[in-house]
């Protein structure tokens, strides 16, 4: 019985493997883009010159009208290998590319900081934000951009 | 007695309750002898408050009638996750702060965005997302796992290129 069982199993995953159109080789690495930015609310609008493109992005946090870039990160993620990225607060943001998803539409990446863990999926070029901590009179606020096309979106 | 420097150093874990007892006893005794402490722990808690009036101006928009209905049926039912159906009166007092329990709130909006909420202990929610969003969308959530807090979810149903923005509060009020 318990030959069977493993026959069958050995050779639904050998049908699974040769399947076309169900496992999509995962690129090796992506490129991502960390942008930390820094939410504040102040006296009159200010936007930092390189964020200017996310102008309508910022409109969806209105209890804040300074959006200064503290720092940003261009990394290559090797599949599975988690990389480290500093914060301003003296914590550490842990990034993981975990391959792509079965359509081969969505990096998939873990994203670990502080006590909260997720597990995220963006399109190639497309944009996610995590706000959370405080910093100094406001927020701050990760922006994660992943691509597979280069290290440098 | 802790120091104003040291006080300042710590205020942000403190207001976010990342401090064990020891270390947050010492702040809240240091606290009445420091006005500019007290001066950023007000700063704190305005940005805080501004938010959640935020978002609670998107929750009285919603019309749960439909949107709701239609969302609620996609939601991979887990053991221990709540479902608000309808809104109520005081719904948002229901979920922010400390629950031993996942609970899981849509908060559409007048305005396009879809906000979710939903606060706990820990969630792992793996596979196709587990959250009534879009998942055209330019990003999604899969899982998350969070000891304290509640996190929001604000995606734009609307349009695709939208950002995804995850907020994790910690709310203790």
């Amino acid at each position: 019985m318990l030959t069977r069982i493993t026959t069958a199993f050995a050779l639904a995953v050998l049908l699974g493997a040769g399947s076309p159109g169900l496992a999509t080789a995962a690129p090796a690495e992506a490129g991502v883009e960390v942008l930390i930015i820094h939410a504040t609310q102040g006296e009159s609008e200010m936007i930092h010159g390189r964020l200017k493109s996310m102008e309508k992005t910022f409109k969806r946090f209105p209890m804040f009208n300074q959006f200064d870039l503290l720092a940003k990160h261009d990394a290559t993620l090797q599949l599975k290998q988690p990389q480290m990225i500093p914060m301003p607060n003296g914590k550490e943001l842990r990034l993981i590319y975990r391959g792509m998803d079965k359509t081969g539409t969505f990096v998939k990446l873990r994203f670990e900081f502080a006590d909260m863990h997720m597990n995220i999926r963006v399109k190639d070029g497309g944009l996610f934000f995590h706000a959370g901590s405080n910093h100094k009179n406001g927020r701050l606020l990760i922006a994660i951009r992943p691509s597979l096309t280069s290290g440098t979106p | 007695m802790m120091r104003c420097e040291e006080v300042q150093e710590k205020l942000e874990a403190y207001f976010d309750g990342e401090l064990g007892p020891s270390e947050h006893a010492a702040i809240e005794e240091a606290l009445p002898g420091c006005p500019e402490c007290q001066e950023r722990l007000s700063a704190l808690t305005s940005i805080r408050t501004e938010m959640r009036a935020s978002l609670e101006d998107n929750l009285a928009e919603v019309r749960f009638d439909g949107l709701w209905e239609g969302i609620v049926s996609d939601i991979r039912k887990e053991e221990g996750v709540q479902v608000f159906s309808e809104p109520s009166p005081g719904i948002w007092e229901r979920f922010v702060g400390g629950f031993g329990w996942r609970s899981l709130v849509p908060l559409g909006a007048a305005a396009l965005a879809l906000v979710i909420a939903f606060s706990g202990e820990w969630g792992e929610m793996d596979g196709e997302s587990p959250f009534p969003m879009p998942q055209n969308n330019v990003a999604f959530v899969s899982a998350v796992q969070f000891e304290k807090g509640t996190v929001f979810i604000d995606q734009d149903p609307n349009d695709a290129t939208a950002a995804l923005i995850v907020w994790h509060t910690t709310d203790e009020s």
